[in-house]
This record gives C-alpha cells, sequence and structure tokens, in this order.
C-alpha cells in the first residue's frame, strides 16, 4: 500500500517538472499534500497491525508524519504568496514545485523506513532536493548557501554512512532492519558501535542543526525562502532526530546507553552554548530563528540524555517547536518583504505597517522563547523538574544561563522590530493582514498546547518510547 | 591478486596527495572505480545476476565512465586542465597519506574482528581520512569534490569489508544517490565557476 504512496509522488514530480502552468503547478501540489494525508492516516489506523516489508512507520514515525503533513500544508500556501510578490516565472515555480515535493517525499520515506540502508538513501535525497530549495532565488549568497550546504551535508551524510557500516560489522550477518538488528544488539561488539554512533551522531548533526555540522544549516535557513526555512526548522529537524534515534533506539538495548547519554547531553550542551554567542552576534532575523532552531535542538538532546524521563519531553519539545518555529518563519517571511531587508539595522516600526503580523510575532516571541502559556513552558519546567529529581543540578544551571542570553536575544530584536521607529527603514511592500492568519494559528496552537493537554501527540509518544529500556 | 589490486587502490591515495594538475585528480578517481571494479568482481565469486550488473553500473558505468567524462567537459568547459593550488607542500602531503595508509594499516591488523577483512578495511579507512584530508588542506571546490569522491570510494571498499549485503532495493537507492549527488555538485561548481569563484576564500559572505 505504501508502494502507491511513492508510485503516485513520482508521477506528480515528474508532472510538476514539465507543468509550464502556475495554477497547476501549485495544485498538482495541493494533490500531492493530500495524497500524504491519506499516508498519515493510513500509517496511523495501521499502527497495531504487523506489517511486512521496508516501508512502515511506527508511532514516532506516525507523529513526524503529521507534523510533516501540517507544515507542508502552510508552506504551500506561503510559497504561494512568495511567488506572486516576487514575480517569479513560471520555469522557477516549476523547479521550485517539483523539488519541493521529492523534498517532503525523501522526508515521509525517512520516517517509513524500517532498513537502515533505505532510511540513508531518502535522508541523502533531502539533501539533494533540498539543495535545490536553498538555490531558489540564483543569487550569490543562496549559490553560496547550496554549495556549501550540499557539500557539507554529504560528507556528514556519508560519514553516517560509515556509521552504518560498523553497525553491519557489528551485528554479523544480522539483516539491516531495526527489528532483527534490535533483537540483535545485546551481542554486538562494544567498540564498534560505540564508533558507529559517535560517525551517526556527527554526519547526521548536519540535519538536526547542532554541533558539529551546524553551520551550513544555519546558512541554509538564511538564504532559502522563508516557507523552506519553516521545512528546515521543522521537518528536517525531525528527520535528523530521527534518524539519530534509529542508533539509540538498537544500542539502547546494550551496555553503552549511559555513554551515549552522556555523548548526547555533550553535544546538546555545547549546541546550546554556541547558539547562545551567535544569537547575541546575528544582525539578521533570519540566522536570528535559525540559532534559536539550534537552541532548541540543544535541548531536546539535552532532554533525551535524561532516560526515561526525558524522552517524552524530547519528543513532544520538538514537535511543539516545529510548529512555533514555522509561524515564526513565515511572519519573518512578511517582514522580510515590507523592508526588503532581514538586517535588523533596515527595519523597524512594524505595529505601524502591520498590527496583525506584529501581534503574531509577540505571540511566536511568547512561544518560543517558553513563556507561559507555551507548550514550550511546558516542556522545558518538565525537563527542569526530571534534571532536579535525578539530582543534575549543574545541568540545569547551564541550560538556564546559557537560555538566559536566548531570552534576551530575542525579546530584544522583535521588540526593535516592533516597537521601535527606524529611520533606515524603507517600506517597499504592503501586506495583506490575512497572510498573518496561517502563521498565528500555528503559534496559536502552540499556546493552546500549553493548555490543554495535546493526549493524541502524547499517547503516539508514549507508544514509540515503549520500544526503549525502561 | 586481491593483495595487488588492494595495493594499487593505495598507491593512487598517495599519488592523490601530491597531483598538481585537475586532469590528474580526474584520472586517478578514474581508476580507483577501476581497480574497485576488478576488486568486487575478483571478491564476489558466487554473484546473481541483479547484484553483477548493480556492481557493474556502480563501478564501470558510473565512476569509470559516467563521473570522470562529466567532470573532463567541465574542466574542457572551463578552459582545459589546470594546476591546483597547493596550500600544502607536496612533501607534507606525502609522509601524511602515507602515515594515514600506515595507522590504517595497523588499525585493520590490530582489531582482530573476524566479521571484517584486513585488506579492504585498510584500504578503506585510508580512503576515508585521505579524502578527508584533502578537503581539509585544499582551498578549491573542485579538489574538494574530488576528496569527496575519494571519501565514497573509501565507502564502497568499506562494504566489501564487511560483506554484508543489503537488499536490491536499498543497493539501487543509494547508487541513484551517490550519482546524483556528484553530478549536482558538478553542477554547482559549473555556477560557482559563473561567479569566479572556485576558492573557497571567496566564499564567506554569509556570516554573522
Amino acid at each position: 500500500m505504501t508502494e502507491i504512496y511513492f508510485i503516485i509522488s513520482i508521477i506528480l514530480i515528474v508532472t510538476l517538472f514539465i507543468a509550464r502552468v502556475t495554477v497547476i503547478s501549485h495544485a498538482l501540489v495541493f494533490i500531492y499534500i493530500g495524497l500524504l494525508g491519506w499516508l498519515c492516516v493510513k500509517e496511523w489506523l495501521l499502527l497495531d497491525q504487523p506489517v511486512e516489508g521496508l516501508l512502515h512507520a511506527d508511532a514516532l514515525g506516525v507523529l513526524f508524519l503529521f507534523v510533516t503533513l501540517i507544515i507542508t500544508f502552510f508552506s504551500t500556501i506561503h510559497y504561494i504568496i512568495y511567488a506572486q510578490k516576487r514575480n517569479q516565472g513560471v520555469r522557477a515555480i516549476a523547479i521550485h514545485n517539483g523539488s519541493f515535493v521529492i523534498f517532503v517525499t525523501a522526508i515521509s520515506g525517512v520516517f517509513l523506513s524500517t532498513h537502515i540502508g533505505l532510511l540513508w538513501a531518502f535522508l541523502e535525497a533531502s539533501t539533494l532536493s533540498g539543495a535545490a530549495l536553498i538555490y531558489h532565488d540564483r543569487d550569490r549568497l543562496a549559490l553560496e548557501a547550496t554549495w556549501k550546504y550540499l557539500f557539507v551535508s554529504s560528507i556528514g551524510v556519508t560519514l553516517g554512512f560509515a556509521g552504518i557500516m560498523f553497525l553491519s560489522i557489528a551485528a554479523h550477518n544480522t539483516p539491516n532492519d531495526i527489528g532483527s538488528l534490535i533483537a540483535a544488539a545485546p551481542l554486538m561488539n562494544i567498540g564498534w558501535i560505540k564508533t558507529s554512533f559517535i560517525f551517526v551522531l556527527t554526519g547526521f548533526s548536519v540535519k538536526m542543526g547542532v554541533v558539529p555540522l551546524f553551520t551550513i544549516d544555519i546558512d541554509a535557513k538564511d538564504s532559502s525562502p522563508s516557507p523552506i526555512g519553516a521545512m528546515f526548522s521543522g521537518p528536517l529537524m525531525s528527520v535528523g532526530f530521527m534518524a539519530i534515534y534509529r542508533f539509540y533506539q538498537i544500542y539502547s538495548h546494550t551496555s553503552i546507553l549511559p555513554w551515549m547519554n552522556n555523548l548526547l547531553l555533550f553535544t546538546g550542551v555545547l549546541s546550546l552554548f554556541l547558539a547562545a554567542v551567535f544569537i547575541l552576534k546575528t544582525n539578521n532575523y533570519k540566522r536570528m530563528l535559525a540559532y534559536s532552531s539550534m537552541e532548541h535542538a540543544g535541548l531536546i538532546l539535552v532532554a533525551f540524555s535524561t532516560g526515561v524521563t526525558g524522552y517524552l519531553v524530547a519528543i513532544l519539545h520538538l514537535t511543539i517547536h516545529a510548529f512555533a518555529k514555522a509561524g515564526l518563519f513565515f511572519e519573518i517571511g512578511q517582514v522580510h518583504r515590507v523592508f526588503s531587508s532581514k538586517i535588523m539595522e533596515q527595519c523597524g516600526g512594524y505595529f505601524k505597517i502591520s498590527p496583525i503580523g506584529s501581534i503574531t510575532l509577540l505571540a511566536g516571541l511568547l512561544a518560543i522563547v517558553a513563556f507561559p502559556p507555551s507548550g514550550l513552558f511546558m516542556t522545558e519546567f518538565m525537563l527542569f523538574k526530571s534534571l532536579m529529581i535525578s539530582g543534575e543540578w549543574w545541568i540545569v544551571f547551564i541550560v538556564m544561563f546559557l537560555l538566559c542570553f536566548f531570552v534576551y536575544a530575542m525579546v530584544r530584536n522583535f521588540f526593535t522590530l516592533i516597537f521601535i521607529d527606524n529611520p533606515n527603514a524603507k517600506i517597499i511592500a504592503k501586506v495583506n493582514p490575512l497572510e498573518s492568519v496561517p502563521p498565528l494559528f500555528l503559534i496559536g496552537t502552540v499556546l493552546v498546547v500549553g493548555v490543554m493537554r495535546p493526549e493524541f501527540i502524547i499517547d503516539l509518544i508514549n507508544r514509540a518510547i515503549l520500544v526503549l529500556p525502561h | 591478486m586481491i593483495s595487488l589490486l588492494v595495493i594499487a587502490f593505495g598507491v593512487t591515495l598517495i599519488y592523490l596527495a601530491v597531483a598538481e594538475r585537475m586532469k590528474t585528480y580526474n584520472s586517478l578517481i578514474a581508476v580507483q572505480g577501476l581497480l574497485l571494479f576488478f576488486i568486487t568482481y575478483v571478491e564476489l565469486e558466487s554473484l546473481d545476476v541483479w547484484h553483477l550488473i548493480l556492481i557493474l553500473m556502480e563501478t564501470l558505468v558510473i565512476k569509470v565512465i559516467v563521473l570522470p567524462y562529466f567532470i573532463h567537459r567541465l574542466l574542457i568547459k572551463k578552459g582545459g586542465d589546470r594546476s591546483v593550488a597547493l596550500v600544502v607542500p607536496g612533501y607534507i602531503s606525502l609522509t601524511v597519506v602515507s602515515a594515514i595508509i600506515f595507522f590504517s594499516f595497523l588499525l585493520s591488523y590490530l582489531l582482530h574482528d573476524q566479521q571484517i577483512q584486513v585488506k579492504y578495511f585498510t584500504g578503506a579507512i585510508a580512503a576515508i581520512f585521505t579524502g578527508l584530508y584533502l578537503i581539509i588542506v585544499h582551498k578549491q571546490v573542485f579538489t574538494h569534490m574530488m576528496g569527496y569522491l575519494t571519501i565514497e570510494n573509501g565507502i564502497f571498499l568499506l562494504s566489501l569489508a564487511i560483506g554484508n549485503e543489503m537488499p536490491l532495493l536499498v543497493n539501487l537507492a543509494v547508487l541513484l544517490d551517490v550519482f546524483s549527488s556528484v553530478l549536482i555538485l558538478g553542477i554547482f561548481i559549473d555556477r560557482l565557476e559563473a561567479f569566479s569563484t572556485l576558492d573557497v576564500d571567496q566564499l564567506e559572505e554569509l556570516k554573522d
């Protein structure tokens, strides 16, 4: 059944590259989104049934598929606005839409793969199609970002493949599907699986946007159109997490579990630290959002490293963050259009230009800095609680200290943009208040989730983490 | 026979460390592809038709013919063969790559794992680290891509060293990805030259 999804996707992709009528091109993307919706529901209904084959989502895969579906839908709407306002040619739209559908198909492939090799292949496909999306504006900066993304990402994903090879050595002749590997895990050689995990974490850090290969992820989010920045901060970060999680899932049944947790903790804290340094320095709104994503990715790793209590927190945080950040990227896209700049010195007084847009930004600010009632407040509260219960006071202190820098930088920069008039800010275009509705909806969801427990999401996460040792 | 082929593969790595012309890099990568084909052919005795076709595609067709031809065309388009800017003197690179090969051998020998074949494992690890070394010490996007291809060849050899076969579908997907990644990297090298930025030092506009 899942094969049908891929076959129809391929047909749609080919048609999208050929189609030279803008309306048809956009309509085809919506047909694809409908197909993705069908896949999400189908996989959700089949969750408890044993399914043979290489492509079948577990509970975590289903959750991430739903997140991808929602953000893809809003991203498509915003891209239509983006293309209209910038008078994009029909060829540029065709290339974008074709690459976009390949990108989302590759992402969904990662969530569906039950075979480590196939997961890698989809991951690499997401890199290649992602490069075409970053190159959308075809200027010098886009070219630089694309080259760096393509090259470093390819190196990263190749190192990840070496990690798979080391896993194969440790697993002897066990087939590389996740179920068989989990069963064979207790007999694996410790040295090989440690090496494998280091390679995997290094290589796939490029997708999650954490240390060490985070830089190109920042450049990509900055140089690509805002709707793509939203995809990179949400679904693609989930892809990176999923890739690392699959190996964690296998190795957690061995004695290296505490060692892996320490490594994740170290990576998370270092990512937080570097993001804190850079977010204070940057004068570009999109880069600020990108560093904020890095901060949250670091927090997710810290939460995950705390073990049983942290698994739920980490995945919930990842899910909620995807919505909040997508909303902010969409709204910053409008700011970029109004001032024809994303540089802080060239923007200001946004409240007078777009009151609804400003309210969206303020709501987004509350959501992203984890101020109550943000859903991220709930997850961060749970994280600190679990750290305190386990007596990890020094981590609580370091993380809280670093978070202060993010709150300061984000509040300062957003308030300057919204409330301070800037004589250097030139208003190039006007925005329709309706354009702020989708980001407001996404950010509103994040705020509502902080008050009302998202049972559907929590149930899926609880089912997913059942396979991890308790 | 296999030992000779792996040694020849090691020699290409040493040659890569001191090569000065772009064409030489391209030829060396093609020779590596050819050696990989022979190694695979000799190693995998009981092959079914599909796997044989796939390996032929990956090594002979893609690594030996298509990619080197594509890069060759790119070089001609950009004014023919040129010398690469060596940031580190050749003799130092020679020493480093020799040391990489030596330590790769030492590592493989000391591991004593029944699952791996020492010869291939040595070649694979040496190629991966030589590729990374080439990327670190060179400042041109062309040589960076050559470093990436060397790493790819190392990974191919690593999969031989392990001998754990993946399903045909997965192999096909991996092959398609590797092929398209190099092709797309090539296309972007072409674009970068349009901006006359073959040197990575000129790619630093994106910063805070």
